[in-house]
């Protein structure tokens, strides 16, 4: 893979990336306090625009970046997949891009992002957008029909239930409302045994071709008819597919349903010709209790609720078995529990697990110093919930440690804080020899520093005029909601103001400042794993 | 009566160097007083904010009914707030009420401005800025007037550049990021209470403006995040719109030190902290002793009881109040006077110092 940067282009594709670093941090389709949602949304995308009339590349290298938002990938996928081939190419030769099929490789890692970090409803959303923008080229079409049938068969099963009504929209799109109808004409008679050569084809060409390897024509089949309200199939495979065979009774009657979301099954309940609309949901007392039992029942509970559960159930006496604790994907859930119920080995294990996996694949330091702030306002903020700042704080620390090596100092706990005392703790000779020379240091802490509020700031500047510069990364736990991602910054002196989710932007974008070819190269390799 | 027996049972929190624990933003400062676990009466006293249900019979009477099984001790200087069309309310005491009792104050005043309407009980409490509580304790036992605390207010308006005219509530709910940069919450952020907080000593361009000695731990625990909202915000405020520029004390006290030989820059750092750091905590001593010299007269408070006696507390300098039993404090409330110049008790000190220095070099008398 050849980076064909030229000198003269560096600059601007400096400034196109380093804008869109910050836009991708901070995209989102809310509307905030300043800020319609149309507003948010044309902003991210005229920021895209941009970046892409500068270089095409541009704005997906950004969103295959674990920090960029959900919108923000959305956006950058949608607005690739709607030029279609054609675009400037000024940083891999556009024979690498198309023919070598790179820029495939960046929007399957964009993709995977998106589902990996903001979910299947933001990717089934983007479908439900790439149709009201009439995008609907091959390319669309192959990544669409991939996302939903290259995968294992219980995810497909849950999906398909879950979230019907867009998959039967992403499909429709996909096939053109003539070819749907065609398509469950030709599925519908394949039940009965019904073929032809034709046929066949069409469904080949239309579905088949797209399947994974675990997943069969026949479960294929099954999917399309349930999400195209066929069901009159779906007595044909009881016992194969528990949570459809679920979904199936359920239509009739919720009872020990425990494997169906609950937003299905109150979807179902919802509708007055329902059986059981009229005992369980046609007034508010009766939506609360059945909600109620719903939730206690339900086995689709995820692993992170449950695990924050055990606190309130402890108080209650009730005993519950945290034995879906490899199942939790919340280390701030599972930090939080700990730091309420006592720490477990278990609970602990899971929670380094995870800060392996959240930990930074392409990190550019090999050595960093980390502060921890330890005062208390950690423990309780008038903007995060209890021990939020805290278990960010510790998480993210672990992170760190995953990431390069590092060594530690912390604030003294309970009085007040102090960074400054425990800056110069880490930087510091001690008897046993030099400390290591840290390509830089990373402060988490809220940012309310009171032992004095600017003492910080002096003691960095201090340090790089009288011992060496050094970058400075000040990490907040604090999610501010007006930006997303603006957190209070701890001092003029540090580098880079992050918050744990941005962070991993945050220090592509200064590393971006001191040398954008190797951050273009790092990128690269990156994605091709080279 | 003195600082000593006021503050009798408490100590200021010390850090693992045995210096004060003081926080600073800007040019305010606190410094936190803690006692033993027995002086911390948590379960004695119920929550001040919530606890009490305040209805009124006519303009500058409150009555305060305290329907729960535990006694309240209302923090210093509580403004009674409605949600509806009524004439607010403030008390320029603290107050002490008895379990399942209630207890009437004659000495209330008007927040409100001209707005009619009386007191129902369901009331928010607000604490009233630090900056005119010197105006309200001098109108402790002063009844017969609704009127009263109109000028407080109206200085409340001037001094933090917001028109509240005589409606404090203009005070609360303006909206300080907007007109001046200050976001309140971020200011109370700063300041943390450490564990076993009992009280605070609030200082502001290094003289001590107010000291708060409260009944327990839990008390401050409750009454924190409203004080530092309310009462203290009010001077950070002005200090913020002053334009004070931040401290730079480090900076001063490094350039003031010589290197030694061997010592690395992060050493000479560090000892630059450490001074640092001692010399805040010796400034706020300092004052601590000079604050010690003074001797208060006390005016019983009109509803002072048997149990819980209430004294308005004055010296040269400072005015306060006082709730005990006998000889145990539960709260203390001292504010400096506004146009009170601490300079002159440090010319007394200083001469007094030098006196006795001067008589112990004598010699002794003889023929």
């Amino acid at each position: 893979m050849e980076i064909i940067l030229s000198n003269r282009d560096e600059r601007l594709v400096k400034d196109a990336v380093k804008a869109n670093i910050g836009v991708s941090a901070v995209a989102s389709r809310s509307a905030t306090h300043y800020h319609s949602r149309e507003e948010q949304e044309l902003a991210v995308r005229e920021a895209i625009e941009k970046a892409r009339s500068v270089s095409r590349e541009i704005p997906l290298l950004i969103a295959s970046m674990a920090g960029a938002r959900g919108r923000y990938i959305q956006e950058a996928i949608m607005g690739e997949l709607g030029i279609g081939r054609g675009g400037r190419n000024r940083i891999v030769s556009p024979t690498d891009w198309d023919d070598n099929h790179f820029g495939d490789t960046v929007i399957r890692a964009c993709f995977k992002n998106l589902d990996d970090n903001a979910g299947t409803p933001y990717v089934l959303r983007m479908f439900g957008e790439l149709a009201e923008r009439r995008v609907n080229n091959a390319r669309t079409r192959r990544y669409i029909m991939s996302y939903i049938f290259d995968r294992d068969p219980a995810s497909l099963e849950f999906m398909a239930v879950k979230y019907r009504s867009k998959l039967r929209d992403a499909l429709t799109h996909v096939w053109g409302t003539r070819m749907t109808g065609a398509m469950i004409e030709i599925i519908s008679k394949a039940q009965d045994g019904i073929t032809d050569e034709k046929s066949t084809g069409i469904e080949q060409s239309l579905l088949g071709k797209y399947l994974g390897d675990s997943i069969s024509l026949v479960f294929a089949e099954l999917i399309v008819l349930l999400v195209f309200g066929n069901y009159d199939f779906l007595e044909k495979y009881e016992g194969g597919f528990p949570v459809i065979n679920q979904f199936f009774r359920a239509m009739d009657n919720i009872d020990g349903c425990d494997l169906v979301p609950e937003e299905v099954l109150t979807g179902l309940l919802s509708d007055p010709d329902h059986s059981q609309h009229n005992e369980y949901w046609s007034t508010p007392e009766k939506q609360a209790a059945t909600l109620e039992r719903i939730r206690n029942k339900s086995k689709v509970e995820t692993a992170n609720q449950a695990v924050r559960k055990t606190k309130q159930e402890r108080e209650r006496g009730i005993t519950r078995e945290t034995s879906r604790v490899s199942e939790v994907t919340d280390p701030i859930a599972l930090l939080k529990t700990i730091y309420e119920n006592g720490r477990t080995n278990e609970l602990y294990d899971r929670v380094g697990e995870l800060a392996v996996k959240a930990s930074y694949k392409d990190f550019p330091y090999k050595r960093i110093g980390v502060i921890k702030d330890r005062s208390n306002s950690m423990r309780g903020h008038w903007q995060e919930s209890k021990n939020t700042p805290r278990a960010v704080v510790d998480f993210m620390g672990l992170v760190l440690a995953q990431s390069a090596e590092a060594d530690f100092s912390f604030t003294s706990q309970g009085g007040a804080t102090d960074l400054a005392t425990a800056f110069l703790n880490l930087v510091d000779t001690d008897e046993d020899g030099p400390p290591g020379e840290y390509e830089a240091i990373f402060v988490l802490s809220d940012g309310y520093e009171n032992t004095y509020e600017g003492l910080f700031g002096e003691i960095v500047d201090t340090y790089r005029k009288r011992v060496r510069d050094i970058p400075i990364y000040h990490v907040s736990p604090i999610g501010v909601s007006e930006a997303n991602a603006r957190a209070r910054s701890l001092s003029g002196a540090v580098s880079i103001t992050a918050t744990h989710k941005t962070l991993p932007m945050q220090v592509a974008s200064h590393l971006l400042e001191a040398d954008v070819r190797k951050w273009i190269e790092n990128r690269v390799l990156a994605l091709t794993g080279g | 009566m003195n600082l000593a027996n006021l503050l009798r049972g408490t100590e200021i929190v010390r850090d693992s160097d045995g210096l004060y624990v003081v926080q600073t933003i800007h040019n305010m400062a606190i410094a936190f007083l803690t006692c033993d676990d027995q002086y911390s009466l948590d379960d004695r006293f119920e929550n001040p904010v919530t606890a009490l249900h305040v209805t009124n019979r006519n303009y500058g009477h409150v009555n305060l009914n305290n329907k729960t099984d535990k006694d309240v001790i209302v923090a210093p200087q509580a403004a009674f707030m409605t949600k509806y069309a009524a004439q607010n309310h403030a008390l320029p005491k603290s107050a002490a009420v008895p379990a399942h009792s209630n207890v009437d104050y004659h000495d209330a005043g008007c927040v409100e401005g001209a707005q009619g309407g009386r007191l129902r009980g369901d009331t928010d409490l607000r604490f009233v800025p630090l900056s005119i509580r010197e105006m309200l304790l001098q109108e402790v036992n002063k009844t017969g007037s609704y009127s009263h605390l109109y000028s407080s207010v109206k200085a409340l308006g001037n001094r933090t550049g917001v028109g509240t005219g005589t409606y404090i509530d203009k005070y609360y709910s303006h909206d300080f990021t907007r007109t001046a940069g200050i976001d309140l919450n971020e200011f109370i952020a700063h300041f943390e209470r450490p564990d076993k907080t009992i009280g605070v000593i609030v200082l502001v361009d290094d003289e001590i403006i107010a000291i708060d000695k409260f009944p327990s731990f839990r008390y401050t625990a409750q009454v924190w995040d409203l004080l530092i909202r309310d009462c203290y915000g009010s001077v950070a405020i002005e200090a913020m719109q002053s334009g004070a520029p931040k401290p730079t004390y480090f900076t001063k006290t490094l350039e003031s030190l010589t290197p030694v030989d061997g010592e690395t820059p992060v050493q000479l750092m560090r000892r630059a902290l450490v001074e640092t750091r001692r010399s805040i905590s010796n400034r706020v001593y300092d004052r601590l002793v000079e604050l010690t010299t003074l001797e208060f007269t006390d005016e019983r408070d009109v509803n002072s009881t048997d149990v819980y006696q209430s004294d308005v507390i004055k010296s040269e300098g400072y005015i306060g109040q006082v709730i005990r039993s006998g000889d145990y404090v539960h709260l203390v409330s001292l504010i400096k006077k506004d146009k009170f110049d601490p300079t002159s008790i440090r010319k007394v000190i200083a001469a007094r110092h030098e006196y006795e220095e001067l008589a112990v070099s004598q010699r002794a008398f003889s023929v």
